[in-house]
C-alpha cells in the first residue's frame, strides 16, 4: 500500500485516540469511560474465568464433531450463492466522503485505493473476530487463538468474496453485452451445476440409507448413517473446499494444513479483487453520502427517510389552524417524524384489532389461551411501555436539537417549547398503552358476553384482582384497568420528560453526533444515562407510593375496609398527580436549562 | 428623542474555556440599513450573530432587538428578529409549505398562508411546496430558509453567509430582496465573504478580526480613515488593509469601537 495512504490511515487512529483521550479531561467523559471499561473488564473477566478451566466447554457428541465443518461448509457454500445472487452491481467501498474526496482525486493508482478500503475494512472485522473468540463461548487459549483465526479468515473471506463478486458485476455492465452475457451464463451454469450435483448426491444417499433400511421413516439412526454416508461420499467431495473453511472454526488445524489453505484462499480473493475493473467510485460516494444521512437522522432518534413518507406528503396529522397556540405547532410537526398519517387514521387503525377480536371471540367462543396471551401482552405493555418510552419514543427534543440553529431563535418560552416537545412522544405512548387496552377489552366484553365465569377470573387472577368475583369482570376491566392505563400514560409521561431533561443536561452523551459512536466512554454514557433514568423515575415514584400506601394503610388497617378494584381509578389518580407535578416541575427546570443552554461545544461545533 | 437601533449589541464578550472568540464588540443597526458584517475565518462573526439571534447566551454584554433586551426580555425580541445561519437547517419530514405553516404559527403570523404563498412565488419555490428538504437543492433550502425568515416581517433580519449556494439569479433576486426590506424598515446585518455584494448592498461595514472592531462606518467613511490606500479603494484592500497590513493609528480612530470603549 502507498506510504502516504499508511500514514493516513495511522494518523487517523491516532487522531482518534487522541480526540477520546482529550475528551477525558471532562470529569464526566473519564467518569463514563471508567464505567464502559469496568463494563467490558467484567464480562471479560468472566469469559477470562473459563481460560482456567471454571467453565470447561461443554463436549459434543462424537458423530456430530464429525459432521459440523460439514454442516459449516454447506452453511459458507449457501452464503457464497447468495452473494453471487444478490450482491449489487453497484459495488460500494466503505470509505468516508473525506476519504472519497481526497482519495479519489489524487494520483493513487486504483489498486492502491482498493487495498485502502480493504485494510481499513480490517479495523471492523478483527473486533467483531476478537469478540467472537474471547467474548463468546469458552476454552482454552490455544483453542480460543485458533477460533480468532478462522473467524477472522472467514469474515474476511466472505468480505472480499462479496465484494470480489460486485465489482465483476459492475464489469459486466460496463463490457459489450455478448460478453457480460457469456460470463454470467458461465457463472450460473457454474453454480447451477454445483447444486445440482449436489442435491443429486445427497437425494442418492438418502435413497441408498433408506434402502439399506427397508425404507422405514427417517430416524435419528438413520439421519446419522445419511450424514456419514454424505460425508464419506460425493456430497462430502463437493463440499471439501468450504467444509475446510469452516474446520478451524471447530478446533480443527489440520497441523496447520487448513491454515496454510485459508491463507492461500485470502491471497488469491485478495488479488481478485485488487486487479477487478469494475467501478466503484459513485456507487462508494452515494454509500458516504447515505450513510451520513442515516446517521445524522438516528442521532435524532428518527428512520430514514422511507419511500411511504415521500408518497404521503399531501397529508397531515391533522389540519394545523394558521393562528394559535405555537405549541400546537411543535407537536404537529413532531408528530410527522414518525408518520404523516392523519390522528383520526392512526386512532381508527388502532381501533380496528379489538373489533376484529371481539368479533372472533365472539364467534370462537372466547378460547382461554388466547385471553391467556392477551392479558400477557396487556400487562407487559402497562409494565415495560411507561417506564422505558423515554428512551425508545424520541420525536421530541432529542430530535429537534439537531436544528438548534432554527428552534433557538423562536419566540417561545424554553418551558413552553419543552412542554410542547413532550406531547407527540406522549401521544404515542397513549396510543401504544390505549392499543393494549382496547384487546383486553374487547376480550373482556367477549368474555362477559359468553358468561363464563373460569375466563374472567383468568383475566383478573394476572393482576391479583381478589375482589374481581365480587365487582364483576366489567368493573375489573374498566376500574382495574382503567387505572393502570392513568398511572402507565402519567409514568410514561415522566419517563418522556426524564429523557428531554437529560439530554439538555448532557446533549453529548445521548447523541447529536452525526456518526454512531462507538468505544468504552460512549457504552459508559449509555449505561450511565439508563442507570440515571431508571433511579430518577424510582425517585419519581416514591411520593406517589408513600401516598397509596398511607391511604391503604388507613383504610385497611386503620378502619379495616379492605380495598376493592372499584377504588382503582381513586388510587390511580393518586399515583397520577404527584407524577404530573413532576412533569410540570422536569418542565419548568428544563425550561429553564434551555433558556441558559451554551450548545456551543456539545450540539453546534462538537467533535464526535 | 433618538431613534432606538433595530440591533443593538453593546460590549458583547463571548469565550470558549477562556479564550475569547468575540472581544468587547459593539454595533448597532437601525431600521432600515444594511449592515455587512465581514472578517477572516474565525474571526468572530458567526458567533456574534449566534448570540444575537439567542441560540448562544453571551459571556457578558448586551443584546437588544428593536428596543427589548435578548437576556431579560427573549421572547419578544426574538419575535422581532429573523436569522439565516450559514448552513439551511430545515426539518427532514415537513415539506417546504409545512416549514412556513410551522413558522407562521409559532410566530403568530394571522395572514400566513397568504404571505406564504407570497413569498414561495417571490423566491420560485411555489412548483416545490410539497417536497421535502432531501429532495431539493442546497440553494433550494437556502431560499426556502430565507422564505420563512421574512415570513413574520421582523423589524431585524440577520443573514450568515445568505448566498452561499445560490445562483446567479438567485442572488441577483436575494439582493433585490434585502434591499427591498431595509426599504421597508427592516434593520438588515449581513454576514459575507463576497466583499463585492457587501460593498455593493450596504450602506455601512463592520470590520471584525479576532473578536474585536477593527474599522467600522460607510465606506467613504472608511476611505478617509486609510488615506494612504486612495479615494477608489474597493472593500477588498480596505479589508486585506485592516485585516492583514499593518492598520495606521489614524485608521482605528473613530470606529465604533473606540466608541464602544469610551462608552458610546
Amino acid at each position: 500500500m502507498n506510504g502516504g495512504l499508511v500514514e493516513l490511515a495511522l494518523l487517523t487512529f491516532r487522531g482518534r485516540i487522541v480526540r477520546r483521550l482529550r475528551l477525558l479531561r471532562e470529569p464526566r467523559y473519564l467518569l463514563a469511560s471508567l464505567a464502559g471499561v469496568a463494563y467490558f473488564l467484567f464480562f471479560l473477566g468472566r469469559q477470562l474465568g473459563s481460560w482456567h478451566g471454571s467453565r470447561p466447554e461443554r463436549a459434543l457428541p462424537q458423530e456430530l464433531t464429525a459432521i459440523l465443518p460439514w454442516m459449516g461448509g454447506l452453511g459458507i457454500a449457501c452464503v457464497t450463492t447468495l452473494l453471487w445472487a444478490f450482491s449489487s452491481s453497484k459495488p460500494a467501498l466503505r470509505l468516508s466522503e473525506a476519504e472519497i474526496h481526497f482519495l479519489l482525486p489524487a494520483p493513487l493508482s486504483r489498486r492502491q485505493v482498493l487495498a485502502y478500503a480493504l485494510w481499513k475494512q480490517q479495523v471492523g472485522i478483527l473486533t467483531g473476530a476478537l469478540v467472537v473468540a474471547f467474548l463468546r463461548g469458552a476454552g482454552p487459549p490455544g483453542q480460543r487463538l485458533s477460533r480468532f483465526f478462522a473467524t477472522w479468515a472467514l469474515f474476511t473471506l466472505l468480505d472480499l468474496h462479496g465484494k470480489g463478486v460486485s465489482l465483476w458485476k459492475a464489469r459486466l455492465a460496463e463490457i459489450p453485452a455478448a460478453q457480460a452475457r457469456r460470463q454470467g451464463a458461465a457463472a450460473v451454469t457454474i453454480l447451477a451445476a454445483f447444486w445440482a450435483l449436489l442435491g443429486w448426491s445427497l437425494l442418492r444417499v438418502v435413497r441408498e440409507v433408506r434402502g439399506g433400511a427397508g425404507g422405514s421413516a427417517i430416524d435419528l439412526d438413520a439421519l446419522r448413517q445419511i450424514a456419514a454416508a454424505a460425508v464419506a461420499g460425493l456430497p462430502g467431495r463437493l463440499l471439501t473446499p468450504f467444509a475446510w473453511i469452516s474446520r478451524p472454526l471447530f478446533g480443527d488445524l489440520a497441523g496447520g494444513w487448513v491454515a496454510l489453505y485459508l491463507l492461500l484462499l485470502l491471497a488469491v480473493h485478495s488479488e481478485w479483487v485488487l486487479r477487478s475493473r469494475g467501478r466503484f467510485e459513485e456507487a462508494s460516494l452515494e454509500r458516504a453520502r447515505r450513510q451520513l444521512e442515516r446517521g445524522r437522522r438516528r442521532a435524532g432518534g428518527l428512520r430514514p427517510l422511507r419511500p411511504s413518507t415521500l408518497r404521503s406528503r399531501g397529508r397531515q396529522p391533522f389540519a394545523l389552524p394558521p393562528a394559535g397556540r405555537p405549541e400546537l405547532a411543535i407537536f404537529w410537526k413532531n408528530l410527522t417524524l414518525g408518520s404523516r398519517l392523519p390522528l383520526r387514521w392512526r386512532a381508527a387503525a388502532l381501533a380496528v384489532p379489538p373489533v376484529v377480536l371481539l368479533a372472533v371471540l365472539l364467534a370462537s367462543g372466547a378460547p382461554e389461551v388466547l385471553l391467556a396471551t392477551l392479558s400477557g401482552i396487556c400487562l407487559g405493555s402497562f409494565l415495560m411501555v411507561p417506564p422505558l418510552c423515554g428512551l425508545f419514543l424520541r420525536h421530541d427534543l432529542r430530535a429537534d436539537l439537531r436544528e438548534l440553529e432554527t428552534l433557538r431563535p423562536w419566540p417561545i418560552a424554553g418551558w413552553r417549547l419543552l412542554a410542547a416537545e413532550l406531547l407527540a412522544p406522549a401521544t404515542t405512548a397513549l396510543a401504544l398503552l390505549g392499543s393494549t387496552y382496547g384487546l383486553v377489552l374487547a376480550a373482556g366484553v367477549a368474555s362477559a358476553i359468553l358468561g363464563g365465569e373460569g375466563r374472567h377470573r383468568g383475566l383478573s387472577d394476572i393482576f391479583g384482582g381478589g375482589g374481581a368475583g365480587a365487582t364483576g369482570p366489567l368493573t375489573l376491566l374498566v376500574c382495574g384497568y382503567g387505572s393502570l392505563l392513568v398511572v402507565g400514560m402519567a409514568v410514561a409521561l415522566l419517563s418522556i420528560a426524564i429523557q428531554n431533561l437529560a439530554i439538555l443536561l448532557l446533549p453529548a452523551w445521548l447523541g447529536t453526533a452525526p456518526r454512531g459512536r462507538r468505544g468504552a466512554a460512549v457504552t459508559g454514557q449509555r449505561l450511565l444515562v439508563f442507570l440515571g433514568h431508571v433511579l430518577t423515575l424510582a425517585a419519581g415514584l416514591v411520593v406517589p407510593a408513600l401516598l397509596v400506601g398511607v391511604v391503604l394503610l388507613v383504610q385497611w388497617g386503620g378502619m379495616g375496609i379492605a380495598p376493592t378494584v372499584a377504588e382503582g381509578p381513586l388510587l390511580a389518580l393518586l399515583v397520577a398527580l404527584p407524577v404530573l407535578a413532576e412533569v410540570a416541575l422536569l418542565v419548568r427546570l428544563g425550561g429553564a436549562r434551555w433558556d441558559r443552554l451554551d450548545p456551543s461545544r456539545e450540539i453546534l461545533d462538537r467533535e464526535e | 428623542m433618538p431613534l432606538v437601533p433595530a440591533i443593538e449589541i453593546q460590549n458583547l464578550v463571548k469565550t470558549y474555556d477562556g479564550s475569547p472568540a468575540v472581544d468587547g464588540l459593539s454595533l448597532a443597526v437601525a431600521g432600515g440599513e444594511i449592515v455587512g458584517l465581514v472578517g477572516p475565518n474565525g474571526a468572530g462573526k458567526t458567533t456574534t450573530l449566534r448570540c444575537l439571534a439567542g441560540i448562544l447566551p453571551p459571556t457578558s454584554g448586551r443584546i437588544a432587538i428593536a428596543g427589548h433586551d435578548l437576556a431579560a426580555d427573549p421572547v419578544e425580541a426574538r419575535r422581532q428578529l429573523a436569522f439565516v445561519p450559514d448552513e439551511p437547517r430545515l426539518f427532514e419530514s415537513l415539506t417546504v409549505a409545512d416549514h412556513l405553516k410551522v413558522v407562521a404559527r409559532i410566530y403568530g403570523v394571522l395572514d400566513g398562508p397568504e404571505r406564504s404563498r407570497e413569498l414561495l412565488a417571490q423566491f420560485d419555490l411555489a412548483d416545490r411546496a410539497n417536497a421535502f428538504p432531501a429532495e431539493l437543492s442546497r440553494g433550494m433550502k437556502q431560499k426556502l430558509m430565507i422564505a420563512a425568515a421574512l415570513l413574520h416581517r421582523p423589524a431585524a433580519l440577520v443573514l450568515d453567509e445568505p448566498l452561499t449556494g445560490l445562483d446567479p439569479g438567485a442572488i441577483r433576486r436575494m439582493k433585490r430582496t434585502l434591499l427591498e426590506q431595509a426599504a421597508s424598515g427592516t434593520a438588515v446585518l449581513v454576514s459575507s465573504h463576497l466583499l463585492a455584494l457587501v460593498q455593493e448592498i450596504c450602506g455601512r461595514v463592520v470590520i471584525v478580526q479576532r473578536g474585536r472592531t477593527v474599522l467600522a462606518g460607510t465606506l467613504s467613511e472608511i476611505r478617509a480613515a486609510l488615506p494612504d490606500l486612495g479615494a477608489d479603494a474597493d472593500l477588498e484592500e480596505i479589508f486585506l488593509r485592516a485585516t492583514e497590513g499593518p492598520l495606521a493609528p489614524a485608521a482605528a480612530a473613530g470606529t465604533p469601537r473606540e466608541d464602544a470603549e469610551s462608552g458610546g
